[in-house]
């Protein structure tokens, strides 16, 4: 039980490492994408073709660089993770009535000013969902992490396979769709209650 | 205070303004009006830089705007869009303190002026300032537009049709407040809008533009005497009709029933008849006026009587087309009759005023057109 603890405090600390770096790059991308505007087809363009690479071999090519262990697994997560946080972040901030843009810059308000305080605040409900998608996904792909050496609830997974004992591997597998709901379901309740503040409506 | 010098902008071949050249003094209120497209609006945020010109050059106060940081050019010109444009994120207290909280006032001084202008419009500040945009009612938020743009106490105001979004109420309401405002604050305010209406209503200059040039740039009351082009004229429409120089042909009734004096009396019973009426004009082959016929006057009638000129009744007062409708209203209430009869110069009949026309007339002047 101990052990399978640890498995799952791993496999968690992994996502989340690997979601907040990706969120943290992907918003950037996406400010960057809405900013420069011949930019954005190709920043979500690459995203995009990222995320169409079979995860085993993105994994396997990105092990060629980084070696054996949690940091491939990070990296790897990190990109299939972009697309859908950039994505929201371009969409959430192109969505914004052209009206509250004008009247910010009539105000005196500064590219960096207009973002911070008026721009990223009204697209965070669509940010958030965007890092909710990142966060589901990484906790299933991050299972296969195990065959380029990384920790978490693929270990059990892959030995159960190894040893064609049907026990151990629902001992990885379990606590992985438990943790893809409670993750889902938790961020869901979030999302839902940004959505409907009443600032937003 | 803000002076344009031949300035000229053009989007492709298109050029919208053309060598546009005028002075603004401090304190007035300007109304910028005209047709879609005139360039009013470019005009307008030319002055806070949202739009650069192509060429020639804008000051404020001697400055040459172009010259200057946009970002704080902008932060000391008030600005106000039709689509109010509040920041659903920010309380109403936060929008207003938006460019207050740029210039780096402190926390109370923002939050003193935010109870001082909540105070202006009699807003209360216990029930406003900590709801969100979406809570207030249009012609709320659009007061909040108005308190946003005052906040800094900027010299300049820029209106781009602030209340053309509203309903009729509540514009009406926001245009009281902002010329009061106005009167109180001592702003200049440039206001753009395709409302004659609401430019007579608040303007102190009404500036009017078309095809991407001033053509007039007069005080309200000189426009409506002294329009300069028919496009001008047109875009006033009723309103050129002051009531200090109606004429009686302004509002006479042209549809006049009319008899011959020489038919035979019969045959005025018999129109009377038909349109339903109790009494007659009377006129010759030319229709030159010669009395009227009354109910009462045809049961004078004896068999021996032969035409309708015979029981002529010349008791009706008569009044030139050209005459000031003051002085035939006056008549007409003193008068026993029911209506006037009008004429033209050569004592032909051109119509009638009675009561109902009066009353019409008085209503339009004091409330606009009713139909």
């Amino acid at each position: 039980m101990q052990v399978l603890l640890g498995y799952i405090v791993e496999h968690v600390y992994i996502v989340l490492i690997a979601s907040l770096v990706a969120t943290g790059i992907g918003i950037l991308l996406g400010v960057v994408a809405y900013w420069v505007k011949y930019l954005d087809t190709i920043i979500i363009m690459t995203a995009d073709s990222i995320q169409t690479i079979p995860s085993l071999a993105l994994l396997a090519m990105l092990m060629i660089c980084f070696g054996l262990g949690n940091t491939t697994l990070i990296v790897g997560l990190v990109l299939y993770s972009l697309l859908p946080i950039i994505r929201n972040t371009y969409n959430g901030l192109n969505n914004i009535p052209p009206s509250i843009h004008e009247a910010a810059r009539g105000m005196g308000m500064s590219k960096y000013q207009r973002l911070v305080k008026v721009e990223l605040p009204l697209a965070f409900p669509m940010i958030f969902s965007g890092v909710k998608i990142a966060v589901v996904t990484a906790i299933g792909i991050s299972v296969i992490g195990v065959l380029i050496g990384a920790g978490g609830l693929g270990y059990p997974v892959y030995r159960g396979i190894q040893s064609n004992n049907l026990g151990l591997i629902l001992q990885g597998a379990i606590p992985v769709v438990g943790l893809a709901i409670l993750f889902d379901l938790g961020m869901g309740r979030i999302e839902k209650q940004l959505l409907s503040k009443k600032q937003f409506n | 205070m803000i002076e344009f010098n031949q300035v000229s902008k053009s989007y492709g071949q298109t050029q919208i303004i053309k060598d546009l050249t005028f002075k603004l003094e401090e304190g007035k209120l300007y109304v910028f009006i005209g047709p879609s497209g005139c360039g009013k609006t470019t005009t307008l945020k030319m002055i806070n830089r949202l739009i650069e010109p192509n060429g020639g050059n804008i000051k404020i106060n001697g400055e040459d705007i172009s010259h200057l940081n946009a970002v704080q050019l902008r932060r000391n010109i008030g600005y106000v869009i039709q689509q109010i444009g509040l920041f659903p994120n920010m309380t109403v207290e936060e929008n207003i303190c938006v460019v207050p909280r740029m210039l780096k006032w402190s926390k109370e001084k923002c939050h003193e002026r935010v109870k001082e202008l909540l105070e202006l419009v009699h807003m209360k500040y216990e029930r406003y300032a900590k709801k969100y945009p979406t809570q207030l009612s249009g012609g709320q938020q659009q007061r909040i537009g108005v308190l946003r743009a005052l906040a800094a106490q900027p010299p300049i105001v820029l209106m781009d049709e602030p209340f053309g979004a509203l309903d009729p109420l509540a514009r009406e309401v926001l245009q009281d407040e902002v010329k009061s405002l106005q009167k109180k604050l001592h702003k200049t305010i440039i206001f753009v809008t395709h409302d004659m209406e609401e430019a007579l209503k608040m303007a102190d200059v009404i500036v009017f533009m078309e095809k991407g040039r001033i053509i007039q740039m007069a005080s309200p009351q000189e426009m409506l005497t002294n329009p300069a082009s028919d496009t001008i004229r047109e875009f006033m429409g009723k309103h050129v009709k002051n009531t200090h120089f109606l004429k009686v042909s302004d509002f006479m009734d042209e549809q006049v029933v009319k008899v011959s004096h020489s038919r035979p009396v019969i045959e005025a019973t018999e129109v009377m008849k038909r349109k339903k009426v109790d009494s007659l004009i009377v006129t010759d082959q030319r229709n030159t006026f010669k009395g009227v016929i009354t109910i009462e006057d045809l049961k004078k009638g004896t068999k021996g009587t032969l035409t309708i000129g015979e029981l002529l009744n010349k008791e009706v007062r008569v009044v030139k087309k050209d005459m000031d409708a003051k002085e035939a209203f006056n008549l007409l209430i003193k008068s026993e009759n029911d209506y006037l009869v009008v004429v033209g110069n050569n004592k032909e009949v051109v119509g009638i005023i009675d009561k109902t026309n009066m009353v019409e007339t008085m209503a339009e002047a004091l409330w606009g057109d009713l139909a």
